[in-house]
């Protein structure tokens, strides 16, 4: 009777052994590479890459973050001829993931993809270190899509209306954040722009936001137009101002808080890839040149502003680690503001 | 064990909420909210250490009334110690040594452990171990596409 | 109408039903394997659902979901371990059923309640997505706080016998949910400086642990019991249970598929609160509770109509509002967007065929569940017939990727180590795990909600009161607290009574 068992359990694992090994090439997710590394260092070592690279997205899959990671991998897994297999690590506001990747073995084959708010956790006081603990490979994806939206009953229709009605009542307009969070840097950046005092409360992420606003629970949040853009066609919600330079091509009729008199208002999100501080220089090349290969794929580009609005832009490591820098002192201008209300 | 038990769980636990109370004292108010990172901690706390020493009380009575009973079977103490130190073996050598060899060897350990004497085969078990811990590792790798540690395995 | 037909017809593409079938079927098995959460396997075949047609990645990623909630029941049962934390109520009354040599019928119970309840939930999710939707908009911090509460004063009557302990057990759930990184306000907690903990324990690793390890240790130290051998009945007829067997079961069905549907349409509860909540509710209106956990039908209904009708409950703000209802729905929102199609108020207008294709999707999956399951019966319950020195091993090996795959590091590993170490403790000291569970999923609610809608108040505890749906619930929970803390005392009175005719 044990033997029969036996015998029959061995011959299930080998012909799953057999048969997975058989289909483990088709899947993103087998390991071992799949093929030459495309471009890469001139004599000795061999090609980078040789195998997988890990993309760690510090965030639970679902949100616009992963998406836009699986897109980007999708996108230049064919550039790299290598599997990119995205690994969530999720937690305390992206920093686990952060650290992980900042502490990885610099070989090339462990990457960050994030976004400005991983500039945040440093402002905040969470952590002692933001991008500059990186080498940025580049920024691809850009989101100029971040709108200050209030509904329908608010009483106010337009930005000049809110910045009025705020004025005549101190402290009594809600805006929904997250404390610690980009959204109440966004909020406190908005009442010394303005020069206006609100109610900031903490809401949550984004679907909590939008929840709350569409049940009157809440006056004002800001977030991507992608999110919440049926609420806008039937009018539940009114776009105030788009906090970016220019006008969003994508939906051009959204004004810009820049355009309505307050010209600091421009937090927009970009969207990078990291890697380890001591990864070396070509490395990062060969990989930040298949970026820029994928971002010039039209089916990608088509994607990116399908599914998000997002504007496809590349930067190079040198670009890209200047822009990074720029919009860091940025956000630092806050920090006093932001450190208090924590 | 019976018989201290409730009064030795209980007074854990009063130490367990006393330092939690300790603890969130330093936990420091924050501006933005009405009530800090400290408040549910501490009425937890107090809960917690109302009803250690209830539970105090009633193993005390415990205590003094108990009948012991003879066991139906011998308890495994050695056993439990053993298997437990095997745990955390295996979850210190996972990333070192790699899933495959830590499994293997913890698999066939646990089965041994929990074997009684009468159907102790070594053979089989070190086979069951191998064929069980290949197949996991090829399916969870190959088809669901889960990393798992490589460690000193690494031609698989 | 139109698009209804339109929808419907959409999925009975031959390809489609297929791509269903396997997803129903990788579901399941996610769902059964501790350790292996619905999310996982989500998030695993997203990727995938990139390259299809919108409706047929969609219904892939369904199919997966309802696998995924209902196979949990499968190890929840024969190995008495959570396949996901929506069937951690099933362990209570299912594993003693198999003990009893009654696994097909817990089995077959839980798989039609799976299906019925989803069933049911899916109904309501076609007829009244937008109304509910609009109702469960109105729920803000007040709300949420006190549907918390009222979630928390079910720990009283899970505790069978001892309230003391089980009020013990609950807090002992809340500290450990404390570790990590406080809400809204951010400070770290109770983390002894080590980072890894900054985000807190997983409740992965922590069921893992609570359950699987501590029950390897467990039955390591009955080693030398003299096990009774009940042969296991393998011959299953039909769904393995009669009709007599679940006579009286309609209140409790409905009582727990509305409970289940109703949690999961607000967003950020879901099937792993309703199957203890709906558990707790049979039991404290059942005319037997003491019954309760000695392997009776009612429980496993409770818990499985419960955390398939969440399921639906779930869909109502994803497609009517885009808000996603749980992690799962975060998710299949994550496959909406990828191929431009973003949920919310219009899109019952603007993709109405997609929309009733989703709804058509969602009942044919639960029949391919229903059917799969029904055939697995059979070959499940080999399981049982591996003798346990032989499982429990292997499956600390499963519990072992799974607590690894979770976040992709050893510390979770770790975690459910000491997860079972405590678990094991609790045992030998009589504390049941349930509150302890049920705490840890509810303190962050109830903590976030509490300050969160202090802030908003700007201090005042009043709108917790003003607030109708608040109030409500403030009110059920402290009758039920105060009847189940009664029902307490007059039964350590008796016991006591007892005990001293007894001695004189």
């Amino acid at each position: 009777m044990m033997k029969k068992k036996l015998s029959m359990m061995l011959a299930a694992a080998l012909m799953c052994g057999v048969l997975l090994t058989a289909c483990g090439g088709g899947n993103t997710g087998g390991s071992g590479g799949t093929g030459t590394g495309s471009g890469g260092s001139g004599g000795g070592a061999p090609a980078y890459p040789t195998s997988d690279i890990q993309m760690v997205v510090p965030v639970n899959p679902g949100g616009d973050t992963d998406a836009n990671a699986r897109l980007l991998a999708q996108y230049m897994e064919p550039e790299l001829g290598v599997s990119i297999p995205i690994v969530n690590v999720a937690g305390s506001s992206g920093t686990v993931g952060m650290e992980q990747v900042r502490t990885a073995a610099p070989d090339g084959y462990n990457c960050l993809f994030f976004h400005a708010e991983a500039m945040i956790p440093e402002i905040a006081g969470l952590i002692d270190y933001q991008l500059d603990a990186y080498k940025l490979a580049g920024v691809c994806l850009q989101a100029n899509t971040t709108l200050l939206v209030t509904h329908s009953d608010s009483g106010f229709t337009t930005l000049q209306e809110f910045l009025d009605q705020a004025k005549a009542n101190p402290g009594k307009i809600e805006f929904g954040m997250a404390v610690g969070g980009y959204p109440q840097l966004v909020g406190l950046a908005l009442e010394k722009e303005a020069g206006i005092d609100l109610n900031l409360v903490d809401i949550g992420g984004n679907a909590d936001k939008i929840a709350a606003l569409a049940g009157h629970n809440t006056d004002i949040i800001n977030v991507e137009y992608a999110l919440v853009k049926d609420y806008i066609a039937t009018g539940e919600f009114i776009p105030l101002a788009l906090l970016s330079e220019e006008r969003n091509p994508l939906f051009d009729d959204i004004p810009t808080a820049k355009e309505q008199g307050l010209e600091k208002m421009i937090f927009g999100k970009f969207f990078f890839v990291a890697f380890p501080k001591d990864t070396p220089d070509d490395i990062v090349s060969t990989f930040s040149a298949a970026m820029k290969a994928a971002t010039e794929n039209e089916d990608f580009i088509k994607a990116a502003q399908d599914s998000y609005a997002l504007t496809v832009n590349y930067m190079d490591p040198a670009a890209a680690t200047e822009y990074a820098n720029g919009v860091y002192e940025q956000l630092k201008s806050y920090q006093d503001l932001f450190l208090a209300a924590q | 064990m019976k018989k201290y038990g409730d009064l030795i769980c209980g007074a854990v636990c009063a130490v367990i909420a006393a330092a939690v109370f300790v603890m969130s004292v330093q936990i420091g108010m924050k501006e933005s909210a009405a009530i800090g990172a400290d408040f549910l901690p501490r009425i937890v706390a107090v809960i917690l250490l109302v009803f250690s020493l209830v539970l105090m009380r009633s193993g005390w009575k415990t205590c003094r009334t108990y009948q012991e009973e003879t066991p139906e079977f011998p308890p495994n103490g050695k056993g439990v110690l053993i298997m437990l130190a095997a745990l955390v073996v295996y979850a210190a050598a996972l990333r070192p040594l790699g899933f495959i060899l830590t499994s293997l060897v913890f698999v066939f350990l646990a089965i041994v452990l929990m074997s009684r004497k009468e159907e102790t085969n070594y053979v089989k078990f070190a086979l069951i171990s191998v064929v069980a811990v290949l197949a996991i590792y090829l399916v969870f790798t190959r088809f669901f596409g889960i990393r798992l540690p490589r460690g000193v395995i690494q031609f698989i | 109408m139109a698009d209804i037909l339109a929808g419907i017809t959409s999925i009975l593409d031959p390809t489609i039903l297929i791509l269903m079938f396997v997803g129903v079927f990788m579901g399941i098995v996610v769902g059964a394997i501790p350790g292996l959460s619905v999310t996982m396997g989500v998030a695993l075949f997203l990727p995938i659902t990139f390259g299809m047609e919108p409706i047929a990645g969609l219904a892939l990623l369904c199919a997966l979901y309802i696998g995924g909630t209902s196979g949990g029941l499968i190890s929840a049962i024969l190995l008495k371990m959570p396949g996901t934390a929506s069937s951690v109520a099933t362990t209570f009354d299912g594993y003693p059923m198999a003990m009893k040599g009654e696994a097909g019928k817990a089995m077959g119970v839980g798989i039609v309640a799976s299906f019925l309840g989803g069933l049911v939930s899916y109904i309501v999710l076609m007829l009244l997505a937008p109304s509910i939707a609009k109702f469960a908009l109105r729920f803000g911090p007040y709300e949420y706080f006190s549907i918390g509460l009222f979630s928390l004063t079910m720990i009283v009557s899970l505790a069978s016998g001892s309230m003391v302990k089980g009020i013990i057990s609950g807090m002992i759930g809340f500290i450990l949910a404390f570790v990590g990184i406080a809400p809204i306000t951010s400070f770290t907690r109770f983390t002894f400086g080590v980072m890894d903990l900054n985000s807190g324990f997983s409740i992965l690793p922590m069921l893992i642990g609570l359950f699987a390890v501590a029950e390897i240790l467990t039955n390591l130290e009955e080693k030398f019991k003299k096990v009774d051998l009940r042969t296991h009945d393998f011959k299953i007829k039909g769904f393995g249970f009669t009709r007599k067997d679940v006579k009286g079961q309609g209140f409790n069905f409905l009582v727990s598929t509305a409970i289940g549907t109703g949690v999961g349409i607000l967003p950020g509860l879901g099937g792993s609160i309703c199957n203890i909540m709906s558990y707790s509710v049979c039991k404290n209106s059942s005319k037997y509770p003491e019954k309760f956990g000695t392997g009776i039908v009612d429980g496993i209904i409770a818990s499985e109509a419960s955390n398939n009708a969440s399921t639906g409950g779930a869909m109502v703000p994803l497609l009517t509002l885009g808000l996603p209802g749980d992690n799962t729905t975060a998710l299949i929102l994550a496959g909406f967007m990828i191929h431009g199609i973003s949920p919310g108020p219009l899109l019952f207008r603007n993709q109405g065929p997609l929309v009733y294709g989703v709804f058509a999707a969602l009942i044919v999956a639960n029949i391919m569940m229903l059917a799969i399951e029904f055939l697995g019966i059979r070959v499940f319950i080999r399981i049982l017939s591996v003798p346990k020195n032989i499982l429990l091993p292997i499956v600390m090996a499963f519990c072992v990727v799974g607590a690894y795959a979770n976040n992709n590091r050893v510390f979770d590993v770790v975690c459910m180590v000491g997860f079972g170490i405590l678990g094991y403790l609790m045992k030998k000291a009589g504390l049941p795990t349930a509150p302890t569970i049920l705490a840890f999923i509810l303190c962050p609610i109830v903590e976030t909600n509490l300050r969160r809608g202090l802030m908003k108040s700007q201090g005042s505890f009043v709108p917790f009161l003003t607030s109708p749906i608040s109030l409500i619930f403030i009110v059920i929970a402290v009758v039920t607290l105060a009847l189940s803390i009664r029902k307490e005392i007059l039964r350590a009175k008796a016991a006591k009574e007892a005990r001293e005719t007894a001695h004189a």
